[in-house]
């Protein structure tokens, strides 16, 4: 059985002499969960989503720096996360700046899976993530023609086309008119059963995160560091609001 | 509308921008004129500042002629083919500065530490000024075309290197964790970071392109043995010939701008989606389109009836034949409706390999042409049809053979398209036994299909006599 991703007080500096942008951060997304980061911009969401997916330990792995440190630890299913995992896929706040404009968007979607050709597997697979979020008649098309709700759900397809157990996302919301946000929240929730997803989101629309969110983890800038709180399912989207501005000043 | 929203200043701007061309040209040609009559006038001396009629004939004569009947092989070549001298040799340089620098910034790109190692050489040789290397060139390959070709592309690496090293490293965040998600082999993912790096590096491939050509001038002037235009220009300085100097640099300035156009060209081929397009362009097809839309002007020129070439014209042609001639001056008489065609014109190839049921449907259309006398055949047309990609309202009302294609069509079917394939003329024995009562008639032929949901489903010939009226014998 999948242990899932577990986040122990993990902490980041870029510069060891200023405050930390990550500091003693420690909740799980266990197999299946919706988990959601929200907060207010500049609060190290994303920093904290980058490191859980392993990302930023891997471009520090590629490009070392003397300035930024690491403390604690994140691991999936007992391994410790030093680099995105096959199992991982992640789809970026600004998603439009990862196609291939040259490309269709099925093109663009097959570009995830080239290891070693694409296999028939492979196109079906893709052929039913372009028919389940809808974007069959847009698929042949230049990815440029897409409108920016298709062109994010070509982001999700992509991601998903690698068949993988835990979906990295940034603002997933942030790029999208308010009328397609239920939509977008309705397609994933979809997705998530279909495919056995976990899902670790990150976004500022906390009453849209509690709704659809297993567990939901707050982030507040502190004084002199970022404050976490990991809240219940079904939580009000009023307590969490509450506990951001309660202790907002970081001397709890 | 547009008077009221922009002002008269940014209007002349866009007019000057949207212009920009046909001005210079004029600025240049004023320009030309001056010069020339200040010449006329006595007022530069022809020695040193010849009048530009001198120059360009001069350019001309030298182009086709060989400057001079005698003396080494350069002189007995006509200026045309130190062009092609030239071009060669361009073309080889900047070919091998494009693979190399691309390659070595590729390299240097994707792996921090060949970076580390030799990006510090490259920096130190790329402030050499390649007309330094040249010394080393020829004493180590000799005064010859290798040495040549060596200072060509020493000097026209770095623009494609750099770009390339740039482009890589500027990557943007969203594409670097995309690529990190992805199921890719190594390679694979350096060729998918090559993809998106292409614009960078392509500038970088433009700058390239006109190094190349001032560098293949410049050695042609260090090595004239070789020939080249820079052996024309060069030689002017031998004779103190003033036309000859002159021709040699507007050949040169006309070969610089053709050969950047033709790199900006292939930029908006290659990434078409900057110009805002969202399929690569087919410049041969739009030519060759292009082309076919001329010879059919001109072959529906030759019909001489107006109501005719207008049938020719339109999609629905009984329609038109309604409207043109009147409800009971005119008849359509189906000669065949079968489902085994007795001809299979070759575009039926593209309805796929062995259609199931193709019926083929001959009719002639007969029409009282000036209205009191007899009816004459004023369209013969052919079509086949394939029944499988069409509605089961048109396929019954086709096979009746009773209502017109187009009607059938009209009614059955929700998504048609028309699409023109080709027009040309047709002289046939067979079709004047159809058109006309015996001999052969010229007719102009327009073939097009009719895709119904996309697909190709209906082949039409359609052939309308040239001349109406002068064949005395109709059917």
């Amino acid at each position: 059985m999948n242990d899932g991703l577990h986040i122990r007080q993990l902490a980041f500096w870029y510069r060891t002499d200023d405050a930390p942008i990550v500091y003693d951060s420690t909740f799980s997304v266990p197999p299946g969960f919706f988990v959601a980061i929200v907060g207010e911009s500049g609060s190290g969401k994303s920093t904290l989503l980058r490191l859980s997916a392993g990302l930023l330990q891997a471009q520090l792995a590629d490009q070392p720096s003397d300035t930024a440190k690491l403390a604690g630890s994140v691991h999936y299913d007992g391994r410790s996360v030093l680099r995105p995992q096959p199992e991982f896929a992640f789809v970026p706040q600004n998603f439009q700046a990862g196609f291939l404009p040259a490309l269709s968007a099925r093109d663009n979607i097959l570009l995830a899976v080239k290891e070693d050709g694409i296999s028939k597997e492979e196109a079906e697979e893709a052929e039913m993530l372009i028919r389940e979020t809808g974007i069959v008649d847009a698929a042949l098309l230049n990815i440029k023609q897409l409108s920016g709700g298709q062109q994010q759900r070509v982001a999700i397809c992509r991601a998903l086309v690698t068949k993988p157990r835990l979906l990295f996302m940034d603002e997933p919301f942030a790029n999208l008119d308010p009328t397609l946000k239920p939509t977008m929240g309705e397609l994933l929730s979809r997705l998530r059963k279909r495919y056995g997803l976990s899902v670790l989101m990150v976004t500022h629309d906390i009453e849209g995160a509690v709704k659809i969110a297993d567990s939901t983890v707050g982030v507040k800038p502190g004084y002199a560091r970022p404050i976490y709180e990991v809240f219940p399912k079904n939580v009000t989207p009023d307590v969490v609001e509450t506990w951001m501005l309660k202790v907002a000043d970081g001397r709890n | 509308m547009d008077g009221i929203l922009v002002s008269r200043k940014a209007k002349a701007a866009a007019h000057l921008r949207r212009h920009a061309a046909f001005y210079l040209v004029g600025i240049l040609l004023a320009s030309a004129c001056v010069w020339q009559l200040l010449s006329l006038r006595g007022f530069l001396r022809g020695d040193t500042w010849p009048a530009p009629s001198v120059i360009l004939h001069q350019l001309w004569h030298d182009l086709f002629h060989a400057p001079s009947e005698m003396g080494d092989q350069n002189s007995t070549m006509p200026v045309i083919k130190h062009i092609t001298l030239t071009l060669a040799k361009w073309a080889l340089g900047f070919t091998a500065s494009v693979i190399i620098g691309a390659s070595v910034g590729f390299s240097l790109g994707a792996s921090r530490t060949v970076f580390a190692l030799g990006y510090p050489v490259v920096n130190v040789l790329r402030s050499l000024p390649s007309a330094a290397v040249w010394p080393l060139c020829v004493i180590v390959l000799g005064l010859s075309l290798p040495s040549q070709i060596s200072v060509i592309v020493f000097g026209a690496l770095w623009p494609v290197l750099l770009s390339t090293v740039n482009s890589l490293s500027a990557l943007p965040q969203e594409v670097r964790d995309s690529l990190e998600f992805m199921q890719l082999s190594r390679l694979q993912r350096m060729i998918t970071q090559l993809r998106w790096s292409l614009p960078g590096i392509f500038t970088g491939v433009e700058i390239s392109c006109s190094v190349a050509f001032l560098l293949t001038i410049t050695v042609e002037i260090f090595h004239p043995g070789n020939g080249g235009i820079g052996w024309y220009v060069f030689s002017a300085t031998n004779t103190s010939d003033a036309p000859t100097a002159f021709a040699g640099l507007l050949l040169t300035a006309i070969l610089g701008w053709l050969l950047n156009t033709a790199i900006y060209q292939l930029r908006r081929y290659v990434l078409f989606w900057e110009h805002g397009a969202h399929e690569r362009p087919r410049p041969v097809q739009a030519l060759l389109a292009r082309l076919r839309r001329a010879s059919a002007a001109t072959l529906l020129s030759k019909v001489t009836d107006p109501r005719l070439r207008q049938m020719l014209l339109v999609n629905y042609v009984t329609a038109e034949v309604r409207q043109q001639f009147g409800e009971g001056n005119w008849k359509l008489r189906v000669l065949y409706n079968e489902l085994k065609p007795y001809i299979w014109p070759t575009e039926l190839r593209q309805f796929g390999d062995k259609p199931v049921a193709m019926l083929q449907r001959d009719i002639v259309i007969e029409a009282r042409v000036d209205g009191t006398s007899a009816l004459r055949p004023i369209l013969f047309a052919q079509s086949w049809i394939d029944l499988s990609k069409v509605s089961k309202e048109t396929n019954q009302s086709l096979q009746d053979g009773r209502v017109t294609l187009g009607d059938a069509i009209m009614v059955g079917e929700t998504d048609i398209r028309y699409e023109d394939v080709w027009y040309r003329s047709v002289v046939s024995d067979r079709l004047g036994r159809v058109l006309a009562s015996s001999g052969s008639v010229e007719t102009i032929q327009r073939c097009r299909k009719i895709l119904i949901h996309g697909v190709p489903a209906v082949l039409v010939h359609e052939y309308v006599p040239i001349l109406l009226g002068n064949t005395t014998v109709f059917v």
